[in-house]
């Protein structure tokens, strides 16, 4: 296989007084191929992308050593720009990256940049599209966050650019989403495409990955046993929680329907949550699985319908107060909304249930060392679990967690898991979990609820999710 | 292939028209309210008919309840029917300036001033201002829901206007820009490259010149009548 | 140590930060059509005064380039020359002038007090520079708005004043704090 990009004894910092992020380290990826870069958080997989297109030294500066070659022609003192004609980048939050009002604008965006005939664009958009399964004419704020990212990945698509590098592009989307996405990119490769993707959730990935990497302590190394590798790094944490269900009531939904702009998102859905259960919410993207979680916060109004909670019995019908927010915590997929004092520990101790449960907070999460640090100076993994710990130290009876895995690693995401649950044991709290994780969802659940075109279609218990997961099959 | 809408008039064209209409409006409100009433009706009409219609049906309600509310406030006040009436035109004026605004698509504008050689950095800013607004509402929304989770209280209270609701959206503004220049580079733009192509090239049509004209029509009949 | 360019050349980066707080700028000013019309002296200064102070002086203490103020002007002022062409020009004007005083003083935005300076003096110039604008080219029969700007009572026009740099200041004051304290995080980088 001829190489597209490499990485030849690279050493990197990023200031002179820090450590190298990477030391000596090579690393290759080739035409035809899809090579998957693994590692924890923090280990250095995104200055792999930012070395290989350009972005390091061009925009992010460091001290640099060693050769980076881009089909074949070294990269040391070429422009972003010129390298980017060979290199397209996927980067993560989709939804930042859209600045256009239209699909076909967007596609458009980088085919203009990059001087393609009006003709030729045409002919790309037609193209990315389909691979994509995306209309031109859809407006952009109306996609959902999947097609949003299907639409980044058009537009990279559409320049036509044979090396792709694709960073956690399956972070926001659900199975068969993902399974498009990767499929599409198996053709690209088998087309000659070189294909560079960085993505925690292995388990999506390793069956279509060609070669797997990994990258820790600055070096990447090449995985021998892909096999062996990819089932450490996917095995399905422990369920290491009692069901702690007291037999009441803590939301009866009746008959809920919601809409919005006349967009009817939740249908007609009915069900009973019983105080202490652990619910999984599952289903893919944009079938109402948030939705559903914001009724229950009371952040949203049922258009239709009602849901009567046993919560807090003083609270009138339809408000919330602070005493509700402390009784039902809930904790955002993105934490940059929910951390705003000056130290991690003040913002634990914000409306904490005491001191002292503030101090058991610190301790269980892991941030004893950290307490003086500013949350906003954290790493993404961190500040995830201080918004988490920051809303559990209220000592909420109901607890509403929002894809709380995105762009965890494997470590942290056991971590994460076996806090929550130890909570749950001694609190007796109720959790109500989003996620599309199949690595944590059997042990975030008692009982699951598939939701569907905004009802639930299923429910079941814990084989029910390991049967939606294809984790029953696995096993056998 | 695209079904999608081109804006309704050029867009520098549109900017012109909406300055005019504004400023005649204004001008007229102030000295001679029938004369701004036929004025903003024909201009009204111009529009209606020529492409903008749906920008028409959004502004023309808010724009006449925002005047009733002022002019009746004049009227209250004591200043007679004429001055409550010279208000209220002014809000409608305002109004039916934004309808060209409206239906220019902001993509539309940056090709037409690329094709003019307006430096990319301009275009850029002006695209992302423009694009942005709805991302942005979005966001402050999440902040102050965000707000209530963390039972933080009222956003009138300075510190809490600034630890609550200021920081978070700073912060998110920072990482929407920073992931945005990448993507942006990442996509080929840079501010000093000429060698850009233009995928839908933005002319002026026959329709804009009577548009054009039909407004001045309107300015030269009301000043008549 | 080699002394730094004045006028230093704006990146990809910087315009796009600086029009993303453009951007948040006009929707948190949305009250603007409102006030517009309404007859008192300065009181889109005072409706107006935190956003158009708090947000430019967190553009320039991120960038820290002369001109960007400027930029905050250009690109706000897209939507506003639909509503008001003349706070437009206005506001394009007062932002060169704001940056040349603050240039004029600390002889770049190395300093903070600089960008203090910038994003407080931003908004307040608006308002001599309308009273003179209007007192130009004649009032005539213009409307209550403008005539209260050009001949406002006294002690109207001196409180109504003072409130505006009070609020600016107080706007520019919390934007240079916001910046200092994600800059000292580690979140906010040049």
């Amino acid at each position: 296989m001829k190489t597209a990009a490499e990485l030849k004894n690279v050493s990197f910092s990023y200031g002179e007084d820090t450590g190298k992020i990477l030391d000596n380290a090579d690393f290759r990826i080739n035409y035809g191929e899809i090579t998957l870069l693994s590692g924890d958080s923090g280990q250095g997989k995104s200055t792999v992308l930012s070395l290989i297109c350009g972005i390091i030294p061009n925009l992010t500066p460091g001290v640099l050593d060693g050769e980076i070659t881009v089909d074949s022609e070294s990269t040391k003192d070429k422009p972003l720009r010129e390298i980017c004609r060979k290199v397209g980048v996927v980067l993560q939050n989709a939804d930042s990256q859209i600045i256009q009002q239209t699909v076909e604008d967007e596609i458009a965006f980088g085919c203009e940049n990059f001087n393609f005939s009006p003709e030729s664009i045409k002919e790309l958009i037609k193209e990315s599209c389909e691979a994509m399964s995306l209309s031109p004419e859809r407006q952009t704020r109306t996609l959902s966050g999947g097609q949003k990212q299907r639409l980044i990945t058009a537009s990279t698509l559409a320049t036509r650019q044979k090396i792709l590098i694709l960073d956690e592009p399956l972070a926001n989307l659900d199975f068969s989403s993902s399974v498009q996405l990767m499929k599409t990119l198996k053709s690209l490769a088998e087309n000659g495409y070189a294909v560079l993707i960085i993505e925690h959730r292995t388990d999506l990935v390793a069956d279509y990955a060609d070669r797997i990497c990994e990258i820790s302590g600055g070096k990447v190394y090449e995985i021998e046993n892909t096999k062996e590798f990819s089932q450490s790094k996917t095995g399905i944490i422990p369920d290491t929680a009692e069901n702690m269900n007291s037999g009441e009531t803590a939301f009866s939904i009746k008959s809920v329907s919601f809409s919005i702009n006349k967009k009817e998102i939740i249908k007609d859905l009915s069900a009973d949550i019983s105080k202490g259960d652990r619910i999984l919410l599952m289903g893919e993207n944009g079938c109402g699985k948030t939705t559903l979680l914001r009724l229950l916060a009371r952040l949203y109004k049922p258009t239709d319908g009602e849901i009567i909670q046993s919560i807090l019995s003083s609270l009138k019908k339809g408000k919330t107060s602070k005493e509700w927010f402390r009784s039902v915590g809930v904790v955002y997929q993105n934490p940059d909304y929910q951390l705003f004092m000056p130290t991690v520990r003040t913002e634990i101790e914000y409306n904490a249930f005491s001191k002292e449960y503030a101090d058991k907070m610190i301790e269980l999460f892991g941030f004893s060392s950290l307490e003086s640090r500013h949350p906003q100076s954290l790493s993404e993994g961190q500040k995830r679990r201080l918004s988490i710990a920051a809303v559990l130290a209220s000592k909420p009876r109901v607890l509403l967690l929002d894809e709380p895995t995105v762009g965890q690693d494997y470590n942290g995401l056991k971590k994460m898991t076996d806090i929550l649950n130890a909570i749950h044991k001694d609190t007796g709290n109720t959790m109500i979990t989003v996620t599309h994780d199949k690595r944590c969802a059997p042990a975030l659940c008692d009982k699951a609820f598939l939701i569907e075109n905004g009802t639930i279609a299923k429910s079941g218990g814990k084989e029910f999710v390991e049967q939606y997961f294809g984790i029953t099959e696995e096993k056998q | 292939m695209s079904n999608i809408k081109k804006s309704a008039v050029y867009p520098l064209l549109g900017i012109a028209v909406s300055v005019f209409v504004l400023i005649f409006g204004l001008i007229t409100a102030a000295k001679d309210n029938r004369c701004c009433c036929i004025f903003l009706a024909g201009v009204f009409i111009v529009f209606l008919l020529t492409g903008f219609h749906r920008a028409c049906l959004r502004v023309i309600l808010p724009a006449l309840a925002v005047a009733a509310l002022f002019g009746l406030i004049t009227y209250l006040s004591g200043r007679g029917f004429d001055k409550a009436l010279s208000i209220g035109l002014r809000f409608i004026a305002i109004g039916i300036a934004v309808i060209p605004g409206m239906s220019i698509r902001p993509v539309d504008l940056t090709r037409n001033l690329n094709a003019l050689k307006v430096p990319r950095g301009i275009t850029l800013g002006m695209l992302i201002a423009l694009n942005f607004t709805p991302l942005l509402k979005a966001e402050i929304k999440q902040i102050r829901e965000a707000m209530k989770t963390r039972g933080t209280g009222s956003i009138i209270n300075l510190k809490i206007l600034y630890r609550a609701f200021l920081i978070p959206l700073v912060m998110r503004l920072v990482n929407i820009s920073d992931t945005l220049a990448l993507s942006v580079e990442t996509r080929g733009f840079t501010l000093e490259g000429n060698d850009v192509s233009v995928y839908k090239k933005v002319s002026p049509r026959i329709k804009d010149g009577a548009v054009a004209a039909l407004i001045a029509v309107c300015a030269v009949g009301a000043l008549i009548i | 140590m080699e002394k730094k360019k004045l006028f230093q050349k704006f990146t990809v980066k910087d315009i796009v930060f600086l029009a993303i707080i453009s951007a948040v700028t006009l929707v948190t000013s949305a009250v603007m059509p409102l006030v517009i019309a309404v007859p008192v002296f300065g009181i889109i200064q005072v409706a107006l005064g935190f956003q158009f102070s708090v947000f430019p002086a967190i553009g320039v203490m991120k960038v820290r380039k002369p001109g960007s103020v400027v930029f905050v002007a250009i690109f706000s002022g897209i939507v506003l020359v639909f509503m008001n062409p003349v706070m437009f020009a206005c506001l394009a004007l007062c932002a060169v002038i704001a940056e040349a005083v603050s240039l004029a003083i600390f002889k770049g935005y190395e300093k903070d007090a600089a960008c203090f300076l910038a994003g407080a003096l931003y908004l307040p110039l608006s308002l001599p520079f309308l009273h003179l604008w209007y007192k130009a080219i004649g009032i005539g029969d213009s409307g209550e708005a403008v005539k209260a700007l050009v001949n406002p009572k006294p002690l109207t026009a001196v409180l109504m004043s003072l409130a505006v740099v009070a609020i600016c200041c107080l706007g520019a004051f919390v934007g240079v704090k916001i910046s200092k304290e994600l800059r000292k995080s580690g979140a906010l980088k040049k």
